[in-house]
């Protein structure tokens, strides 16, 4: 899952990018508006964290003009103002949260994961595809009675399919959620790691979940859709 | 139940009330005494024509009594008029001679007597009195001389000088010594004119008391119709409160008494409105350079302990958190001691600075931030110039104004600091280029937490406060500090009374600079 962070400050800007991070998000992050704007026309986020009172051009006009734009991203404000006023503000030009500084890391990471949920129309944080359960808040992976250790990448994987469960996700989308924006990562890693994946996930007496489409992508689901 | 204080709160009464019961008591009071008067005035007269018409019957009935030799004859006593012979509500008569002995009455007396009653025709004497009957009348009495058998009516008169036409003493011809003086007493009852004038008693007041009614009726509606533009601006101004300052006070149709009062309270709803704004942005503004470092520090700290790591991204975390800690320190310090400036609990420890010598030693700091940015400085300081003060205070000025200057100059640009004297003001000038302000952001620039970037980049390093306390320390040393702005270079001026400053040629003796070790600048 795919997020960007658009703070001035860089502590915060450093901090919440590097906690996202380790939570297996794919992060980017901008200190001024005018970046922020730009990546965030440019790519797709599923969850954009953004600040108010930023350099060059101020959150409230990047809020307003992402959701002119039709951006489907989900925009949590995270600021200082705490004034009723500028929280009504925030929620009636489009928002969809708006965290007071200062915060609880862990609240802000469980609020993204809630947005990312909504993102895909899921409104619990367990996924279950078959006999393999996701818990997406705890990052656990279990199939049948055997828990399954994953790498950070590989979660990230996995749980990107399994939020977009019997359709379809071309390499490029799956490498943009994976990676960040600016990674020098080779475009064979999606394949790499689905097959670290399979390894993972599939055995002999369990089902297949994870199908090749040649030419499309792969899709995550207990059966094939009938083509 | 709380015990009522000797002074007891009372509802403000009502203009409106308060303009209606003058009104009303005082319109009720002029017709009551109106009326009272007005039947004063009208019972006299009545009784004034009463009497007037009950004399002149006295006269007429005078002229019929005549004297016969010795004898008094009263005609109308063998044929009494009608008026003294009916049965209901008689009129009534008695004359008596010199001697009091009655001459005549009404049969209609009976046994009782009318009172002796003395007076002339002109003026006949007037009693009220009771009638036989009961009833309420008056009575006019005339003393007189009857006309004597023969003589004219016009001569008869009860003083016989007045028939003396040829002042002889002998009025023509007539011997007056013969004529015996007689007095003549009619009484009627004023039942008429009682009737109307009870009819007056209840009339009177309760015309005045309808008329009262009416009037305060028809003036309580005009009051409330004038006083409508007050019930509106009262209805508007109870509207008025801290979420509603845009809003002014319109009323149509103000009376010209009201316009300035309403003019004024615009004025004063207008400088609220700019006072809660500037008090809204301060709070913001700190409530942003406080929570924004706050943040910093927690959220470094929480994922910098959310896992195991090495000992180095601890360290570096530490690093963080502890510079934010300082940054967080200076505001949080700067605030204190504007606070404490404010409350005049500041003391002021004054002694003879250099001021040459001070202005060089602040600026030693920042010489390597300056040349990083290639800046050009340029000095012209007057020497032997030393200024009654606090060292460390003005120091603290000093060093903020530096910074500022180093900071906001543009990359290559010019600082010059000099020295001049303006009046009876010594001044101390710190010009720089590279100035993006504009007039509008002087007339806030000396407020807390303002600054030109609306973003407030940069917090924790640039908070704000360097100026405002700039500003309350130099009132605090007795001086003034001022900002200006002209073509891209920004000036300020700090002043100096020339009483708070010495030249090297006076007295060897007195103290020169303490040197201080340097203070933290304000953020």
């Amino acid at each position: 899952m795919r997020v960007l962070v658009i703070e001035d400050y860089e502590p915060i800007r450093q901090a919440v990018a590097q906690g996202l991070s380790e939570a297996a998000f794919a992060v980017d992050s901008c200190a001024n508006g005018r970046d922020g704007l730009w990546y965030a026309e440019g790519n797709d986020y599923d969850v954009i964290i953004l600040d108010l009172m930023l350099p060059d051009i101020d959150g409230l006009t990047i809020l307003r003009r992402l959701r002119q734009q039709g951006s489907a991203a989900r925009i949590l404000i995270l600021t200082a103002k705490d004034a009723v006023e500028d929280r009504v503000t925030g929620l009636n030009s489009g928002a969809d949260d708006y965290v007071l500084k200062p915060f609880m890391f862990e609240e802000l990471l469980a609020r993204v994961q809630v947005l990312v949920r909504r993102r895909y129309d899921r409104v619990s944080p367990i996924i279950q595809i078959d006999n393999l359960v996701i818990d997406t808040a705890s990052h656990a992976v279990q199939r049948g009675e055997e828990s399954i250790e994953l790498t950070k990448r590989e979660y990230s994987l996995l749980a990107f399919l399994a939020m977009r469960e019997g359709q379809v996700v071309s390499r490029t989308e799956i490498w943009e959620n994976l990676y960040e924006f600016e990674s020098d990562a080779h475009s064979n890693v999606v394949d790499v790691y689905i097959r670290y994946l399979r390894n993972k996930i599939e055995r002999p007496d369990w089902s297949k979940l994870i199908h090749t489409r040649r030419g499309f992508g792969y899709l995550l689901g207990s059966e094939v859709p009938v083509s | 139940m709380m015990a009522l204080g000797s002074k007891q709160l009372r509802a403000p009464r009502s203009l409106r009330s308060q303009l209606i019961v003058a009104i009303a008591s005082t319109t009720l009071l002029v017709l009551s005494l109106t009326a009272s008067v007005l039947y004063g005035l009208l019972r006299q007269n009545l009784y004034a024509q009463f009497d007037d018409l009950l004399g002149a019957k006295a006269r007429a009935l005078a002229s019929m009594i005549e004297q016969d030799g010795t004898e008094i004859d009263v005609e109308f006593a063998a044929y009494p008029l009608q008026e003294f012979a009916r049965q209901e509500r008689p009129e009534y008569f008695q004359v008596w001679d010199d001697n009091g002995a009655v001459i005549a009455r009404s049969r209609r007396l009976g046994e009782d007597h009318l009172p002796l009653i003395n007076g002339s025709r002109i003026a006949p004497g007037i009693e009220s009195l009771q009638l036989p009957d009961g009833r309420p009348g008056r009575a006019v009495g005339l003393s007189f001389l009857p006309r004597v058998e023969g003589e004219e009516l016009e001569t008869a008169s009860s003083n016989p000088e007045e028939n003396d036409t040829e002042g002889d003493g002998d009025p023509d011809g007539i011997d007056f010594s013969r004529r015996r003086p007689v007095t003549l007493v009619v009484a009627r009852e004023t039942a008429d004119v009682e009737r109307v004038l009870s009819h007056l008693l209840w009339l009177l007041p309760t015309s005045a008391l309808l008329a009262s009614l009416t009037i305060v009726t028809v003036l309580a509606w005009a009051i409330t119709q004038r006083l409508a533009p007050v019930d509106e601006l009262t209805k508007q101004m109870n509207e008025v409160d801290a979420d509603h300052l845009n809003d002014r006070v319109q009323v149509m149709d103000l009376p010209s008494e009201l316009q300035p009062v309403v003019e004024r309270l615009n004025d004063l709803i207008a400088r609220l409105q700019v006072a809660f704004e500037h008090e809204k942005r301060l709070v913001a503004d700190m409530a942003h350079e406080l929570r924004t470092p706050l943040a910093g520090i927690r959220s470094t700290l929480e994922v910098g302990g959310s896992r195991h790591r090495k000992a180095n991204e601890y360290r570096l975390a530490i690093e963080k958190s502890l510079r934010i800690c300082r940054q967080t320190e200076s505001i949080v310090c700067t605030l204190l001691s504007l606070a404490r400036i404010e409350s005049g609990r500041e003391v002021v420890d004054t002694a003879c600075v250099d001021l040459k010598l001070v202005l060089h030693d602040c600026w030693e700091p920042w010489q390597r931030q300056a040349i990083n940015r290639e800046l050009t400085v340029d000095w012209d300081v007057e020497p032997g110039v030393f200024l009654q003060t606090d060292a460390t205070m003005f120091r603290l000025v000093l060093q903020n104004l530096y910074e500022n200057a180093v900071t906001y100059t543009n990359h290559g640009g010019n600082l010059e600091v000099t020295t001049t004297t303006l009046g009876n003001h010594y001044v101390i000038h710190l010009t720089n280029t590279g100035c993006e302000l504009s007039e509008p952001d002087l007339t806030s620039i000396f407020d807390r937490f303002w600054r030109a970037d609306e973003s407030r980049t940069a917090v924790g390093v640039h908070a704000g406060l360097g100026l405002s306390l700039s500003r309350r320390i130099v009132d605090a040393l007795g001086g003034n500090i001022a900002v200006n702005v002209r073509e891209g270079r920004f000036e300020v001026c700090l002043r100096f009374d020339n009483d708070s400053i010495d030249r090297e040629d006076l007295d060897e003796e007195r103290p020169r600079m303490r040197t201080l070790s340097s203070v933290k600048p304000a953020l």
